[in-house]
């Protein structure tokens, strides 16, 4: 698991570091901000899905918000 | 205005696109389950709810040319409210991306490629969607052209090769009919595929023709759910009641075309259009995420997001359903109230206040 995390790092990393440069030279700051910001979030989470980390889904909200709803009108 | 503006596509492009994103969607998981062998009934009913709610959103965009549905929130109440719409709208087109690589990667694993790791195919779809995307629109758009003969052959071919094993009895009894299941079932098929087509509300700023994107998209709807409701009926004909209860009736019903002993496995002919019509489906919704998240964020050019993007697409597919069941249970249940929000709600709200608009405007000159 530390090899594919460490792994997982260096390619987030290199990749970032290599586009980031051609972005901030081609498209400005605010670029090259938000595509840090969503690598970064992407890094996050490869992360913890690499340690095995149970995300939860947002599909367990919508469910308890909405499946009343679906029940009630199909009768079940 | 942004970098998605600059591609232009034509009426047939986008109805092209429309039409292979909403058959892409439809093609895996059965329609009208909850109506049972009535579902051909569920789904013509919810032609026409489907058509009724792309009017809604096809008038927006002619009310308001070449303008996107963040454009049109900005307008009305803000730019704050734009902005908040947009990440709405990027978060949902996302979310169905991440569903319909998911789908993509399900069944390669289950039909073709047991022993690789569902990751290795989710990056290879992903890379293949980033290609297309990076092209834009018209790639797109030009890439449906090419696939809709290859649809609607196998289609055909599929409804010829199959006629021994139709069974008419497994459409009966006709007039034992339980509506509130044929309603509940045709409001989830207007929902779900249809109107996912308001993802194309982005789209419709790059038309060439500005302010005249009803027509298109109410052919490619009427298209797309006459195909889904063919396809519907030759699976129940086949399969009979089993056809509610399959993952992949589509899969099953081709695997039983058998013609003179070595006309066979013709599952593989479905499974390749799917890939095909999935690929574009997911290029669709990645290209609309990436456009709203560029316009939100005020980047003009929507492709450095395409990396990350995919990144977290990949990642969410993972984890967006933890199985089968939880899946089943989200679309039968949750699913159609959820994407009301987007499909009906919002465009709807800025439907009518865009109208109290240009009549307060007329009025004032």
């Amino acid at each position: 698991m530390i090899v594919n995390i460490t792994g997982f790092i260096f390619f987030a990393g290199l990749l970032s570091y290599f586009q980031i440069r051609q972005i901030l030279a081609k498209e400005g700051k605010k670029a090259a901000i938000v595509y840090g910001c969503l690598m970064g979030l992407a890094s996050f989470i490869g992360l913890l899905l690499i340690a095995g980390v149970d995300i939860p889904s947002q599909n367990m909200i919508i469910t308890r918000i909405f499946a009343p709803i679906g029940k009630t009108l199909l009768g079940k | 205005m942004f970098g998605r503006q600059r591609a232009k596509i034509s009426n047939m492009e986008l109805w092209a696109t429309m039409f292979i994103y909403l058959s892409s969607i439809a093609m895996t998981a059965p329609m009208g389950v909850a109506a049972e062998n009535k579902s051909w009934l569920a789904i013509v009913i919810g032609i026409i709810f489907g058509l009724a709610i792309t009017v809604i959103y096809a008038h927006l965009a002619d009310l308001n040319p070449g303008k996107s549905l963040i454009d049109i929130g900005g307008l009305l109440f803000g730019k704050w409210c734009g902005k908040t719409i947009g990440l709405l709208y990027g978060w949902f087109s996302l979310e169905v991306s991440s569903y319909i690589l998911k789908d993509n990667w399900q069944m390669t694993s289950i039909v073709a490629l047991p022993r690789t790791p569902i990751i290795v195919i989710a990056a290879m779809c992903i890379l293949f969607v980033i290609w297309i995307t990076y092209g834009g629109i018209e790639t797109i758009g030009r890439l449906s052209i090419i696939v809709i003969p290859l649809l609607l052959f196998y289609l055909l071919l599929a409804f010829i090769f199959l006629i021994s094993d139709y069974n008419l009895n497994n459409l009966l009894p006709i007039t034992e009919i339980e509506w509130r299941k044929v309603f509940y079932s045709a409001v989830q098929f207007s929902i779900h595929p249809l109107s996912n087509a308001v993802l194309f509300a982005m789209v419709f700023p790059s038309c060439n023709k500005r302010g005249q994107s009803k027509a298109p998209s109410l052919y490619a709807v009427a298209a797309a759910g006459l195909v889904i409701l063919l396809s519907n009926i030759m699976y129940l004909l086949v399969l009979g009641p089993l056809a509610s209860k399959l993952t992949y009736p589509g899969y099953t019903t081709y695997s039983y075309i058998l013609v003179a002993d070595f006309i066979e496995r013709a599952e593989v002919l479905f499974y390749t259009v799917f890939l095909t019509m999935n690929i574009i489906g997911l290029s669709v919704t990645f290209y609309v995420g990436a456009v709203c998240l560029a316009e939100v964020f005020g980047i003009n050019n929507y492709r450095i997001l395409l990396i990350p993007l995919g990144f977290l697409v990949i990642e969410w597919s993972t984890f967006i359903v933890k199985n089968h069941a939880e899946h089943i249970t989200l679309i039968m249940f949750s699913w159609t109230w959820y994407a009301m929000i987007y499909q009906l709600v919002i465009p709807l709200a800025l439907l009518i206040f865009s109208f109290f608009r240009q009549r307060g405007y007329m009025c004032r000159t």
